[in-house]
């Protein structure tokens, strides 16, 4: 493959698990739920993976048993906040440190030991057509989960009908509950659906990107937190933030190795999160209003919808029937 | 026509008593609301240990040893408790500073960047002003009073201003406060990494460690006694920040606002507390705070630890969030919960080694020491909601007036 594909094919490759988490993040909180476990999640199921496949031989038990975990923790979190009503944000943080810290001792025996990958299944057509072809349909499975994802959590949330109930319980989750919607059913389920894609994007890590389990993956768990904010719920502009990180951190690791200052790599890892405040800064100002009179009229709902700013209203709220 | 009672007559309940002598009911009642209150920690602290000493047992470890290793890496010789007590500052006072912004209702999940920020400003107090053992003065050299307090000042702006950084963020900027507390510390922990690493401008010359050169004698705190690696210093700073904790929470008005925002900003802001500028002193004096923190770790006084290192906190920022929601907003606890910590984390090491090399040797690592930390929080916090949704304490129960209200007719 030539360099330019080869470090595009590199790049969805790497932000793959990111991809994944940020959308299973992103579906919990836009049902209203916040679950900040993400980082002792993935790498909870990301060992999970490891060390089942491991064990059993079998890469699917493996992925399942991380979707299991991954979910699990995102029951707790859901638990707590709608039966004990307690608050999101403290169990979520306390489940964070715990999963990390259950990830490193449970994963003792199986540290540093060889994985197993995940079959690389390359479409043979598709993947042959210049520049696209090895960047997109070079990869295996969950790579190609990864993109799908995309697409098929928009087409969700915004074209059918299911996903408008979504939208509503977690911007207004009194007036879908005087429409009869079961919120804190709906709630439980959509926490458990984003944790289980949690879990899977842990397995990603471990069967894909970086095989093997090792205590390096602290810290993916709050970029993919931080990445949905970025993105501001909005599952396109979400991806392309986890794309976004996965390029700098590539151009940061070419650097790395071509000089032998560390120095302009340091700086290029700082760059997203500056982009990141950046951003955000600037979409919750009044700017963004101005570029938007910009447009021609016609275009300017849709240019409106695409630069909104703001996370579901009813976000971190316990919902309690009166 | 007669008005129907609205309840039988009953012998009227006996009117309060003036002054504040309640009656023997009242205070019946107040402790029996009390036991919940207090038995809800323990229960869940009680969950957490059950949970461990399984694993011990499913590991083939008899936790009375881990105890007993865990005692011997801490409290059995006068060093370990030395070195005890100098965790523990650091630990103490970062949770000081959250117990101010979590009272307020915040987030501050910077902490840990704050505590680097702390770090960083004492290093480089010490590189402008300190001179000895192949230290140049950037600056002028002074003596060791003045080297360290500068070092002092330059972490507690460091760190403040860090925190006011993410403060502005949220107020001003609109960033999600805990997205900007992550990205604040990656931020920082990045910058820290710039500067240590290799060809960074902080790392001596022609060494490949990521870390400055040891600090000469000047820059580091003065050991006390015979103890290398515990000094006063920090245990006066911190004794003094408690005080001031104390004072805040529970003598001053702003210690009442504080606690008022964290219940309901709108409200408090209605009632005319000054919402955003408590934000931004209350984050920034948290920040203060956890600058020291950083500053205690890297002055020594022994010169193993008295230099700027790839990861200065350590993770203490996590841990004192740990602790101060387990303390809940407890001002008085927090220095007992700080210290159990420190127990636990600072024994981990001794129960790591202990175990291997005991007959049979078990292969036991020392992470399942914070596994009992974030389980016993975890549990505190589920006994806490298990306890107010399913054994509300009187006070949040909706008033009855059979016992209060004289009988009407």
């Amino acid at each position: 493959m030539i360099g330019l594909e080869s470090t595009l094919s590199g790049i969805v490759r790497a932000a793959a698990p990111i991809v994944i988490a940020a959308q299973g993040e992103l579906i919990t909180e836009r049902s209203g739920v916040i679950n900040l476990s993400l980082d002792g999640s993935i790498m909870l199921s990301a060992m999970t993976a490891h060390a089942v496949t491991r064990t059993t031989g079998s890469l699917t038990q493996g992925v399942l048993a991380a979707m299991a975990v991954g979910a699990a923790m995102a029951f707790v979190v859901v638990f707590s906040s709608i039966a004990l009503r307690l608050n999101q944000v403290a169990v979520g943080f306390v489940l964070t440190i715990l999963g990390a810290d259950l990830a490193i001792f449970l994963g003792k025996p199986h540290f540093n030991q060889v994985g197993r990958e995940i079959p690389h299944m390359p479409i043979p057509v598709l993947k042959d057509i210049p520049l696209i072809g090895p960047v997109l349909f070079n990869h295996n499975i969950l790579i190609y989960i990864s993109l799908i994802l995309v697409v098929a959590v928009t087409f969700y949330i915004y074209r059918t009908r299911a996903g408008l109930t979504l939208r509503a319980i977690g911007e207004h989750p009194e007036a879908a509950f005087v429409r009869g919607t079961p919120v804190n059913t709906l709630r439980h389920v959509y926490t458990l659906v984003g944790g289980a894609l949690v879990g899977l994007a842990g397995a990603t890590y471990s069967l894909s990107v970086k095989l093997g389990w090792r205590e390096d993956l602290a810290g993916e768990g709050w970029i993919a937190l931080a990445i949905v904010i970025f993105g501001l719920w909005i599952p396109a502009r979400v991806a392309l933030g986890a794309l976004l990180i996965a390029g700098l951190r590539s151009i940061a690791i070419d650097l790395q190795s071509s000089k032998v200052l560390d120095l302009p790599a340091q700086i290029v890892n700082m760059l997203p999160w500056f982009l990141m405040i950046l951003t955000l800064m600037v979409a919750t100002s009044g700017v963004l209003e101005r570029v938007v009179r910009f447009t021609p009229e016609r275009l300017q709902p849709a240019v409106r919808r695409f630069l909104r700013a703001g996370p579901p209203a009813a976000l971190g709220v316990p919902f309690e029937k009166h | 026509m007669t008005t129907i009672p609205e309840r039988t007559t009953a012998t009227p309940a006996p009117a309060p008593q003036a002054g504040f002598r309640a009656d023997r009911g009242q205070v019946w009642r107040w402790i029996l609301d009390l036991i919940p209150t207090l038995l809800t920690p323990f229960a869940g602290i009680a969950a957490a240990f059950g949970i461990v000493i399984l694993i011990l047992t499913w590991q083939g470890a008899d936790p009375r040893l881990a105890l007993d290793f865990l005692y011997q890496g801490t409290l059995a010789s006068a060093a370990e408790r030395a070195d005890l007590v100098s965790y523990w500052m650091p630990l103490a006072i970062a949770a000081f500073g959250l117990v101010l912004t979590y009272t307020a209702g915040l987030w501050n999940i910077g902490v840990e960047g704050q505590i680097i920020a702390g770090a960083i400003g004492a290093t480089w107090a010490a590189r402008l002003f300190a001179e000895g053992e192949g230290w140049r003065a950037g600056i002028a050299p002074l003596s060791h009073g003045w080297v360290l307090l500068l070092s002092f000042v330059f972490a507690a702006a460091a760190g403040g201003l860090w925190a006011l950084l993410a403060a502005v963020l949220k107020t001003r900027g609109g960033v999600n406060e805990i997205f900007g507390g992550v990205a604040l510390n990656f931020i920082i922990q990045t910058f820290n990494m710039y500067l240590v690493s290799n060809g960074g401008p902080w790392q001596p010359v022609g060494s490949r460690a990521t870390e400055t050169a040891a600090f000469p004698e000047v820059a580091r705190l003065t050991p006390f006694g015979d103890f290398r690696h515990l000094s006063l210093t920090p245990v006066y700073i911190t004794t003094v920040a408690f005080v001031i904790l104390l004072l805040i929470m529970y003598v001053s008005r702003w210690g009442l606002q504080l606690r008022a925002m964290g219940k309901n900003l709108r409200s408090a802001f209605l009632l005319g507390v000054h919402t955003e500028r408590n934000v931004l002193a209350a984050m920034m004096l948290c920040g203060m705070l956890a600058g020291l923190a950083g500053a205690f770790r890297v002055m020594g006084p022994y010169v193993t630890r008295a230099k700027l290192t790839a990861n200065p906190s350590g993770g203490i920022g996590f841990l004192a969030i740990l602790i101060v929601l387990l303390a809940g907003m407890s001002a008085l606890l927090t220095p007992f919960v700080s210290f159990a910590f420190a127990v636990l984390s600072k024994g981990a090491q001794k129960v790591e080694s202990g175990f291997q090399w005991s007959d049979p040797p078990v292969n036991l690592d020392r992470s399942l020491v914070r596994v009992l930390q974030s389980t016993i929080v975890l549990m505190v916090v589920l006994a806490f909601g298990v306890r107010n949704r399913f054994f509300p304490p009187r006070s949040a129960q909706p008033v009855t007036d059979d016992d209060d209200e004289v009988a009407r007719t």
